[in-house]
């Protein structure tokens, strides 16, 4: 009995979440234009979508920007967090403190702020105003991860590397990255996820050229979503899918490493 | 104040320590110490925490640097020198092994960094596995591993290397009493068999007497004495040694007279006999008597007066203690084996011991008082004001 009726909520819970996802897919296989009946199957939306060019460039804008975007917080963000773990000093308070404000300080006063300050500099908009722009509010969760990596680090570890005659260059490449690695990497993942799905920050510092894929989808949103939008939006999913899949399975792994 | 008795006679010195001072900011945390360390020996440096021992550990390792003073390693100047130039290895507290590494990895790792031929690191891994008991867990990842194992781990990933050195920083204190014991031995016949001079650090005073060939105890950032554990024990030098190493009994004695080679001194408690050292009349000192020294009697011994009450008997096993209180109220500790008579508990007695028991120990309140009396206070009231009298003295 209570086993049915856990059953049954955990498959309430499932169906909340992911029904409307598979929604999408499935209509990303429908012949009718208009997404309230289910027609046909068809894969006439996947090759219209190949054929669309607008949505494929904002789509290979997403991925430029995030990519860029990811490398540069994981660079700023990691650095930070090992200075901020290893070293005492003058405001480290404060610059803590700090940190936490672009995380919690609403998206639209954030965008508003970036765009001032790329009229301000003469930055022109464009994909090297996104870039700047995700990599700002990439950061903290980047120095969050990794943080979180270090606070079990025990320092007598590249000390005792160092002992064993490695220089510290061969103690950073070899004892600490790889030791904060699983840190580093989530943390990628975190900026990455949140870059490819900003809608309001893009949309204050973007320019013409570079709009990205949620702009499109919104743009395109005012005429009515084609159902090449939901066959994009589909495949967008299967990559993260097995991404996540993979980082699960490389977790697992080195849990059971540990154990 | 430091007596270096060779321990083999002819052996060569390894690490030489001169003079060095080390300053954290204001805080001097080693003070002017002198230390020769010899090869193949076991040294233990011996303290209570916070005492300066673990500093001193880092300075040879060379994590960190002196102030000021030298240290010698083979003669050579390694003032400047970095860890991973020094051939020197440690086995740390929490034995800092690389949690990403295999045990393989973690001891193969100091010899990757010399550059040395694979299948080379192959042999000699295999051979301080098999030194330290852990044939087959080559594969096995540090968190896989329990506290005795890593140290294992720790170990071979250090001695792997030949140092000259190899230093130990509490390496057995994580481990439960019974592994500690266990891991004494093994770690005092592998230095027998290695022949490196092991420099092991500890505030464990009963591992350090087990294992030294030295014992080198440090007070407050000061080197009390270093010899052999026996000559610490029957002979220390100071009351903080008297009082560390081992149980004792000590009584803050003023000297009466002393005649023939004994010692007529009183303390609160009542007279009380020593050897005698050539000491001030009315000098202050320390006697101390180990608790399996102290003698009972029912009347007072010629020399003695020290009166008290048996307040408690406390069986631990082996032996019995009894807590005796004198008549100003001291706790004097007596121990006796278990089969052989002890004090009865509410009984009133005198206690004494044997001349040759009693350890002499000079204080420095003597000295203090001595320059009491040369201190002109006449000037100190005039310079009242200034903060250094005698240098505005001087203007």
């Amino acid at each position: 009995m209570k086993k049915l009726s856990s059953r049954i909520f955990s498959g309430i819970v499932f169906a909340f979440l992911y029904a409307p996802i598979a929604i999408v897919i499935i209509f990303s296989f429908n012949s009718s234009r208009r997404n309230i009946v289910f027609e046909n199957f068809t894969f006439h939306w996947y090759k219209e979508m190949i054929g669309n060019d607008a949505l494929l460039e904002s789509f290979a804008n997403t991925v430029i920007v995030a990519s860029f975007s990811t490398l540069l917080a994981v660079i700023i963000g990691t650095l930070a967090a090992v200075a901020m773990f290893r070293y005492k000093f003058k405001g480290k308070g404060v610059i803590d403190a700090l940190l936490y404000i672009p995380v919690v300080i609403p998206e639209v006063v954030l965008g508003i702020s970036l765009l001032s300050i790329f009229a301000i500099s003469n930055i022109p908009l464009g994909r090297i105003s996104l870039i700047i722009a995700h990599t700002t509010f990439s950061i903290p969760f980047v120095v969050f991860t990794v943080r979180a990596r270090l606070s079990g680090y025990d320092r007598a570890i590249e000390e005792a590397a160092m002992d064993l005659g490695a220089n510290r260059f061969q103690v950073l490449t070899g004892i600490t990255i790889p030791i904060i690695l699983p840190g580093i990497i989530s943390g990628a993942a975190l900026a990455f996820t949140l870059s490819i799905d900003d809608f309001i920050i893009s949309f204050f510092t973007t320019g013409v050229s570079s709009i990205t894929f949620p702009l499109k989808i919104m743009e395109s949103v005012r005429s009515g979503i084609r159902p090449d939008v939901y066959a994009l939006s589909s495949i967008i999913m299967l990559i993260t899918f097995i991404i996540v899949i993979i980082s699960q399975a490389g977790s697992y792994r080195s849990s059971k490493k540990k154990k | 104040m430091e007596k270096e008795p060779e321990p083999g006679g002819e052996k060569r010195p390894i690490v030489e320590i001169k003079n060095v001072n080390k300053f954290y900011g204001g805080n001097h945390v080693v003070k002017n110490l002198n230390l020769t360390i010899y090869e193949k020996e076991f040294l233990s440096i011996l303290g209570p925490s916070g005492c300066g021992k673990t500093t001193l550990l880092r300075l040879i390792a060379g994590f960190e640097h002196h102030t000021s003073g030298e240290i010698l390693i083979e003669g050579e100047r390694l003032d400047n020198k970095e860890p991973f130039e020094r051939n020197i290895n440690t086995v740390f507290q929490n034995y800092a092994l690389f949690p990403h590494m295999s045990v393989y990895d973690n001891i193969a790792y100091g010899l990757k960094m010399k550059k040395v031929p694979k299948t080379q690191i192959k042999v000699r891994v295999k051979q301080a596995l098999i030194m330290v008991r852990l044939e087959g867990f080559e594969k096995r990842y540090p968190a896989q591993l329990s506290g005795g194992q890593k140290q294992r781990v720790a170990i071979a990933r250090a001695i792997i290397n030949n140092p000259k050195v190899l230093i130990l920083d509490e390496p057995l204190s994580a481990l439960d009493m019974k592994l500690r014991k266990q891991m004494q031995i093994e770690l005092k016949s592998l230095q027998k068999k290695l022949g490196i001079t092991f420099v092991y650090v500890t505030h464990d005073q009963e591992e350090a007497l087990a294992m030294s060939d030295r014992i080198a105890v440090m007070n407050n950032g000061v080197l009390d004495q270093c010899a052999k554990p026996e000559e610490i024990y029957a002979h220390p030098e100071t009351k903080f040694i008297a009082d560390f190493i081992g149980e004792t009994n000590l009584f803050e004695a003023v000297v009466e007279t002393e005649e023939k080679g004994v010692a007529y001194l009183y303390c609160e408690a009542g007279d009380l006999l020593g050897k005698s050292e050539n000491f001030d009349p009315n000098e202050i000192i320390y006697v101390s008597v180990r608790p399996e020294k102290i003698l009972w009697s029912e009347k007072p011994v010629e020399g003695f007066s020290l009166g008290g009450i048996v307040k408690e008997s406390i069986y631990l096993g082996n032996i019995v203690k009894t807590i005796i209180t004198l008549t100003n109220g001291q706790v004097v500790k007596v121990n006796r084996p278990v089969d052989s008579p002890s004090p009865q508990v509410g009984s009133i007695l005198y206690i004494y011991w044997e001349l040759k028991d009693a350890v002499m120990i000079y204080t420095t309140a003597q000295d203090v008082f001595k320059q009491l009396e040369s201190v002109d206070l006449s000037s100190f009231a005039q310079n009242s004001n200034q903060n250094a009298g005698k240098e505005s003295a001087n203007v």
